[in-house]
């Protein structure tokens, strides 16, 4: 590994850190692809917790979902959300991402329709509900679920159970955290500052639409089988190791 | 099983779309029109297309079908107009956006199955995704089709047909239905031209599509498609040829002239889109060469992990959650690191900033304020006073020049500088043409500032109310010089008015 392939490779990382996606008209994208280059950035990437993700059209730099020492968009949103009220906001706007990412990852056909019409906020909030009424007859199938164990998980529920679905209120409609519809135009918008889908007929009905960045990460994260194996060790991992770090 | 099944399936197909049409809408005493209405509605977004006009909004088809409706010598109330227009968007609710949906009987499988259909769409070459803004919407193949049926045209709807029509009509002397074929046959080739777009854009995001059955089917046409191609010259030759023909023979009339010349250009740009067309049939097969050649890997199969089964179906449904941060596990890496700490390379930058942190920073706290977008507040009165000397001489002379601004007296000219927005307009004029629409429609459905000034001078001097479906435009002024204003330097070009055919 020569200085120059070093020089040229953190040029594209760090381009990278600095744009999150380098797309195909950048001069880094040909420079990333001379295989010694891109050796260098993999391992830059990998050192510093960051997944690469190529696509015929641009790289795109995330966090891993271990030990990345970076803070990003949605680790900001959580550290806003730190106190006993606002957690669970922020665990059901998780929860409204799940549902979103769940209800554009199908087949190709259904992904180009998407991409044209969108999801539009109202029809996201019938499918977290779907969600959140099967969470709700788990935690009743067992006595100890709610009380000693998963409580956040039952403390959302209720939360959730309890909202209106939307304000008349045309002043406090937007933005507003105590509807179903607030809450998931919160977790759109986070989505929408990271790049990755664009809001339509906002003072109508507001829709989201997917860009393909976001096909493109959904691909790579969730569509890997090493990865899935990774997640789910992860998700069954102790709480001690990675617990609620709050530096990262 | 006898001939009557041939094809019933798809015979259902094409003509549930039209059984569905303003089907289940409560609209009161409107229900015995509502299809009427719909249909026209659906000719005004059609034509609208064709004319590359971008007011297809929703506010915009609410106002067509306000307008059909009082054409029609019909009576409904906001609530009503409200409905059907969102009957036409989707079914049901309209929270949910729905597409429409109707059974239809397959004869070969002997089951009844369902249709998923819309009568239009986003149309991306008008929606703007960059900034955000309201849908612009086009009218589907479904129903496009509608109309194409409505004039008889139902069988085997091709570029060819269209042009023997033509040349049909073109012997029949009926130049008139002649050209308005044509634009049948330009929003043809429109869409495939869209069609063919889209598909070069989601081919390179997304190689995979090409492994989608029908797509594949596509290299095999190549030779198919340029003969198409070739063909489709020869009948513009003849058409063409044909014009001549007769223009010779009409040569003292000057109205059938004058209608020859319109059909003849109108040809010749038809042309001009099935060459363009062509060529980007031709680009696309030639890209989908390259990437199967040169990314073999691209075209591997799905993987057999996908999120919606996975992990969303299969454990966050159905097991719930330990622990939040579960879920945050899976969601990390779907975002980028951001850094807002001065990397210790900083050598690799020199003098580049790390100002990003500052801009994207999400203030989730005070989002309320943050998603009202900050208006500039303008003084429109000082706009519309400063902009009815314009208008005031666009109604007596038609037309008004940027350089006359200097003829006007200093104290008006003085207007022109109170507020900046009075200046920008002239920019605004300089966009697309704009057909005046906004005596009928309420301030707040209006979003383009031209449209918005007009709505106010109207309001505020009723006799500028003649321009109400009047089309403005600008043109470069020839016989001005560029010129220095008050330190701004100006292009001389005009604004005019014209009436609509």
């Amino acid at each position: 590994m020569n200085a120059e392939t070093i020089k040229r490779a953190s040029a594209v990382y760090f381009t990278l850190l600095k744009d999150k996606v380098i797309d195909e008209n950048s001069e880094h994208f040909q420079a990333y692809f001379n295989p010694e280059v891109r050796q260098t950035v993999l391992l830059l990437a990998d050192e510093s917790g960051t997944y690469i993700i190529e696509s015929p059209k641009r790289i795109q730099l995330v966090v891993q979902p271990t030990g990345s020492v970076f803070a990003t968009n949605f680790t900001h949103l959580k550290e806003k959300h730190r106190q006993v009220e606002t957690k669970k906001h922020f665990h059901l706007m998780s929860v409204v991402i799940m549902s979103f990412l769940a209800a554009i990852d199908r087949n190709q056909a259904a992904k180009i329709r998407t991409k044209r019409e969108g999801i539009s906020y109202y029809a996201l909030e019938r499918q977290v509900n779907d969600l959140i009424m099967n969470w709700d007859s788990i935690l009743k199938a067992k006595p100890a679920f709610g009380e000693e164990e998963r409580i956040d998980m039952k403390e959302v529920v209720t939360t959730w159970k309890y909202m209106e679905v939307d304000t008349e209120d045309y002043a406090v409609k937007k933005g507003n955290r105590r509807t179903r519809i607030g809450l998931i135009a919160g977790a759109m918008r986070l989505l929408e500052t990271e790049g990755l889908i664009v809001i339509l007929d906002r003072d109508d009905i507001p829709k989201a639409i997917p860009k393909q960045e976001l096909f493109e990460r959904i691909e790579y994260l969730y569509h890997d089988y090493d990865r899935y194996e990774l997640f789910k060790k992860l998700m069954t991992s102790e709480e001690g190791e990675h617990a609620e770090n709050s530096s990262n | 099983m006898n001939e009557s099944w041939e094809g019933f399936a798809q015979r259902m197909q094409r003509l549930n779309p039209l059984f569905e049409l303003g089907r289940g809408m409560e609209v009161g005493e409107l229900k015995p029109y509502i299809q009427t209405i719909l249909m026209q509605v659906l000719l005004t977004i059609f034509y609208r297309e064709l004319n590359d006009d971008d007011h297809r909004r929703k506010a915009d088809i609410k106002y067509m079908v306000g307008d059909s409706i009082k054409q029609m010598r019909l009576l409904a109330d906001d609530k009503q107009i409200e409905r059907i227009t969102s009957g036409l968007l989707y079914q049901g609710k309209e929270e949910y956006s729905k597409p429409f949906e109707a059974l239809y009987y397959d004869e070969i499988r002997q089951s009844w199955e369902t249709q998923t259909f819309r009568y239009v769409t986003m149309d991306e070459l008008y929606t703007n995704l960059e900034i955000g803004g309201s849908i612009v919407y086009k009218l589907t193949d479904v129903a496009q089709e509608m109309i194409f049926m409505s004039r008889e045209m139902a069988e085997e709807f091709s570029i060819t047909i269209e042009q023997l029509y033509s040349m049909q009509l073109i012997k029949n002397g009926n130049f008139r239905k002649a050209t308005r074929n044509l634009d049948h046959l330009i929003s043809r080739v429109n869409r495939l031209m869209a069609n063919e777009f889209t598909f070069q854009k989601e081919m390179i995001n997304n190689p995979k599509i090409l492994l989608m059955e029908e797509e594949w089917q596509r290299a095999d046409n190549r030779v198919e498609i340029e003969k198409q191609f070739e063909e489709e010259k020869n009948h513009f030759r003849t058409i063409t040829s044909m014009i001549e023909k007769t223009k010779r023979r009409n040569e003292k009339d000057d109205l059938i002239q004058k209608e020859l010349i319109l059909l003849q250009e109108k040809i010749g740009h038809t042309r001009q889109l099935h060459d363009r067309f062509a060529k980007l049939v031709i680009q696309n097969i030639s890209y989908e060469m390259k990437l199967k050649a040169e990314n073999p890997s691209l075209f591997w199969e799905n993987s057999l992990v996908s999120f919606r089964e996975h992990f969303y179906e299969n454990w966050l449904m159905k097991e719930g959650v330990q622990g939040f941060n579960e879920i945050e596990r899976v969601l990390s890496p779907i975002f980028s690191p951001k850094n807002e700490f001065i990397l210790p390379l900083d050598w690799i930058w020199g003098e580049q900033e790390f100002n990003e942190t500052l801009l994207t920073d999400v203030v989730i706290e005070d989002e309320v304020e943050e998603t009202i977008t900050r208006k500039r507040v303008t003084n429109w009165d000082s706009v519309i006073k400063a902009w009815s000397y314009v208008f005031q001489y666009l109604q007596t002379y038609g037309e008004f020049s940027l350089a006359d601004l200097v003829e006007l007296p200093l104290e008006v000219q003085d207007l022109w500088f109170e507020e900046s927005e009075t200046i920008d307009l002239w920019m605004m004029f300089d966009k697309k043409p704009l057909k005046v629409q906004v005596l009928h429609r309420k301030e707040d459905t209006l979003s383009d500032e031209r449209e918005i000034l007009l709505y106010k001078l109207m309001m505020e001097y009723p006799q500028f109310q003649v321009f109400e479906g009047l089309k403005i435009f600008t043109s470069f002024d020839h016989r001005a010089e560029p010129f220095t204003w008050y330190r701004m330097k100006i292009t001389p070009f005009k604004i005019c008015v014209q009436e609509e055919k």
